[in-house]
């Protein structure tokens, strides 16, 4: 590990600066990040969309779980690129199922809800390392770290707001006029547009939020190492090295420096030139010894006293009638504090149970919505152009006809059953002109339209027909006047002539 | 059975005079057929009608072809800022000769009443004509009148020079039974338009000599009564109250119609079935009369004012939204 070849300033951080560098990181280097995060998420997607078409609740759902695939890409680029290395996309894409495939089945499995999934992830990926020996390094590493959790967190509360945004941006877009549902049944009810809309702005926030979400990951786990493993002594201690030999003039004081650089280091090596070794081959009873000799040099052993200010609390009041009320609010904040602190725990368990809820809750809504969208795609479709299933109460649906309607009509007939017959007849010349002729009937469309369309778009006799057929219906339908049975035969046979041929 | 019988004896007596009705007004009122045909329904359905147009379309001409026509008196009241409500009910004065006091009818008393420009008189005398059209009577000093029927209101707005103008308000205007746009005739109705009024006619007065009466006042009253009885399915009835809820919810409209505005399309619809010679509604009756019936009676917000929407717009929009009736 080139450590001088650091393009990032290590100094001793807190957890949120270290997030905030990884920001800066992500912000600096997002195209390529980005773009290694669609070059597999992409491919991924467009494959599941030609078997789950249908299905856009599990491809949405199946997208995002598969998360941990998209995102050691990133990690990798990112680990060579904060040493000056800084690889090309391609490269990157060439080596894409050697960094992929370390223990890509537990983090798609076991360690997909792990929280603090971009901070471990480099021990597995970097560090290679697998079992028992992984599990020491993240103890070590993840001591009294929370950081990365909470940056899990503010990660999906981000996600969330922002593909929010965006289907709030997007339909805003949308003229009034011709919005086609309400901003609320968008989100609770989406149709096909809404569920799109919903997948195309999952998919977007995903992938503007993942490079910071790697990079910040990442640097929380160098700045980890960086404490442990003291990198940034190690470096000053370089620089300071390089300087002294390249200055002429100080050389007398460059020995002296180079001799205590020297032996610092040579105590410093096991420790810090490989610190994976370090940190599993000293332990700390070796440690001590080894400490104390250190402290034992003359450069270490000197003490100094020195003096400074300490609060030591209030003096004991003389008399406890006159302090009565502060000692009272004393008793009852450390009480609120002992129960926050009790509760802290419950809290933490509560939290748990929501979390558990939610997705409980997501997975319901997906599997809901999944099931209506299916219903949805049963509608017979023809060229990507709906038809109505319905039209004034009539079922249009080709398989809901009888073989040879006209035949059916005729039977309805001989048993007086002329509304029926009627029915059927009209209810037959729709269906032929919906799939067969494709006019497009609109669910409001009266009769009297209909009617207009055939002429428009029919031949002169097939609207001859059709305005008889249509004058006999509505005689029926709305005058509640029963024909004579020989125009309404006579209407089946030009029915067969007209229609007979039509396939279903 | 009987009484079935017999009114399907008075629509074909009486069904074929309609029919020339028409053809008579439109004689003399050349094009303008959507007119003949909105007024024609609101006589049948026993309504009023606002109509809305520059000044010179013929409006005067229709009104009094339609009372030629029906052999019925016609009366033309132009609203003025100062005209008072008894200038159009009447009043009472003393007559020196005989040393009494007599009634003075105004001329609301007629069959066929044109009320020129309505909103250029004030509220108070508009409400004296609204209320005469909703009550079909007249009170004067106590005393009260039945109108001649049929009585038939045509008023007229300009919708230009807005200034000094009094808009009728939405409860004054839901009393129209249709709002009627009417424009400017096409170039080949000008053309004949001009012809025929101009040959052998010294000033530009109104010729109604070349109508016929068709029908008389009794025969519209029978025609009123017939069309108030057509059968109507229960779907049609719903197909029109949901038309009317619909504009209750609709996007872009402040304020939709109100019941009223259901039962008018009914009316207007029953109109309509009849004049096309049917005995019953069809969907597309009411469809027909649907934004004539509702124009007036929606309000729509001031984002669409502003951006210069009509309420035939947002009707339209309406129209081809709500399900036609499942029979």
């Amino acid at each position: 590990m080139e450590l001088d070849k650091l393009e990032i300033s290590l100094r001793r951080r807190t957890p949120w600066e270290a997030i905030d560098l990884g920001f800066a990181l992500a912000r600096r280097w997002f195209k390529p990040l980005w773009l290694l995060w669609l070059s597999t998420a992409v491919p991924l997607g467009l494959l599941l969309f030609l078997f789950l078409s249908d299905e856009l609740g599990w491809l949405m759902l199946i997208i995002w779980w598969f998360k941990p695939l998209y995102e050691p890409p990133l990690m990798f680029w990112l680990s060579r690129a904060v040493f000056g290395e800084q690889l090309p996309v391609k490269t990157v894409l060439r080596q894409w199922w050697s960094v992929v495939r370390p223990q890509l089945l537990l983090n798609l499995t076991l360690r997909r809800f792990n929280p603090s999934r971009s901070f471990t992830l480099p021990v597995a990926l970097l560090e290679q390392l697998k079992g028992s020996a992984r599990r020491d390094r993240l103890r070590v590493l993840g001591r009294n770290q929370s950081a990365a959790a909470w940056l899990t967190v503010i990660g999906i509360h981000l996600e969330t707001v922002l593909e929010m945004a965006f289907i709030t941006v997007v339909f805003m877009l949308i003229p009034e006029d011709l919005r086609w549902t309400s901003f609320g049944d968008l989100f609770m009810a989406p149709g096909r547009v809404g569920d799109w809309l919903q997948f195309a702005g999952g998919l977007l926030c995903m992938s503007v939020i993942a490079p910071f979400y790697v990079a910040a990951g990442f640097t929380l786990y160098l700045n980890r190492r960086s404490e442990l493993e003291a990198w940034d002594i190690e470096i000053n201690f370089r620089r300071t090295s390089e300087r002294f030999k390249s200055g002429a003039s100080r050389r007398s004081v460059s020995t002296v420096a180079a001799v205590m650089l020297a032996a610092v280091l040579a105590l410093a090596v096991p420790l810090i030139s490989t610190p994976v070794d370090a940190a599993q081959q000293v332990s700390a009873r070796d440690a001590k010894p080894l400490i104390e000799k250190v402290l034992e040099d003359e450069a270490f052993g000197r003490y100094e006293q020195t003096h400074y200010w300490k609060y030591t609390g209030q003096p004991e009041p003389d008399s406890d009638s006159d302090n009565w009320f502060i000692e009272l609010l004393a008793k009852l904040f450390n009480g609120v504090g002992d129960v926050m602190q009790g509760g802290a725990s419950i809290g933490k368990i509560l939290v748990w149970i929501a979390g558990i809820a939610l997705v409980v809750f997501l997975i319901y809504q997906v599997a809901k919505n999944s099931q209506w969208f299916r219903n949805f795609q049963r509608r017979p479709a023809r060229k990507g152009r709906s038809r109505p299933v319905e039209l004034f109460g009539l079922d249009l649906r080709p398989d809901q006809l009888p073989d040879d309607p006209a035949g059916e009509a005729r039977k309805l007939i001989a048993e007086g059953a002329f509304r029926e017959a009627l029915s059927l007849l009209y209810r037959g010349a729709l269906v032929y002109l919906v799939t067969q002729e494709h006019i497009e009937i609109p669910d409001s469309a009266t009769e009297g339209e209909c009617e207009q369309l055939v002429i428009d778009h029919r031949s002169a006799s097939e609207a001859d027909f059709f305005k008889s057929l249509t004058s006999h219906w509505l005689r029926m339908a709305y005058g509640h006047v029963v024909p004579a049975e020989a125009p309404v035969v006579e209407l089946c046979q030009r029915w067969q002539e007209v229609y007979g041929h039509v396939e279903r | 059975m009987n009484e079935s019988q017999g009114q399907d004896q008075l629509s074909d007596k009486v069904l074929r005079k309609l029919g020339q009705l028409e053809q008579e007004i439109g004689k003399a009122v050349i094009g303008q057929r959507q007119v003949i045909r909105d007024t024609t329904i609101a006589l049948l359905a026993g309504g009023h009608v606002l109509v809305e147009g520059v000044p010179g379309l013929g409006k005067t001409l229709l009104v009094r072809s339609l009372a030629a026509a029906v052999g019925g008196v016609f009366n033309r009241v132009q609203f003025t800022p100062d005209l008072m409500p008894s200038d159009i009910s009447g009043h009472i004065m003393f007559d020196r000769k005989t040393d009494s006091f007599r009634v003075r009818k105004g001329p609301v008393f007629c069959n066929f009443l044109l009320a020129d420009e309505i909103n250029r008189a004030p509220a108070k005398t508009q409400s004296a004509l609204l209320e005469v059209m909703q009550e079909q009577q007249v009170t004067i000093e106590g005393q009260t009148y039945e109108l001649q029927l049929p009585f038939l209101a045509l008023a007229t707005q300009n919708p230009i020079e807005q200034e000094g103008t009094y808009p009728l308000p939405q409860a004054q205007l839901d009393r129209f039974l249709l709002k009627v746009y009417i424009d400017y005739p096409s170039v080949d109705e000008e053309l004949q338009m001009v012809q025929q009024i101009t040959s052998g006619s010294v000033a530009d007065k109104l010729d109604v000599s070349s109508i016929q009466e068709v029908l008389k006042p009794e025969e519209i009253l029978s025609l009123q009564r017939y069309t108030s009885k057509l059968e109507v399915d229960e779907q049609i009835v719903t197909y029109a109250v949901n038309i009317v809820r619909a504009t209750r919810d609709w996007s872009g409209i402040d304020t939709g119609s109100g019941p009223r505005g259901s039962i008018a399309l009914l009316r207007a619809g029953r109109a309509n079935a009849v004049l096309s010679g049917r005995r019953f509604v069809t969907p597309d009756d009411i469809k027909a009369v649907a934004q004539a019936v509702l124009r007036h009676r929606i309000k729509l917000s001031a984002d669409l004012e502003i951006e210069g929407y009509q309420p035939d717009d947002v009707l339209k929009d309406i129209l081809s939204n709500v399900q036609a009736p499942r029979v």
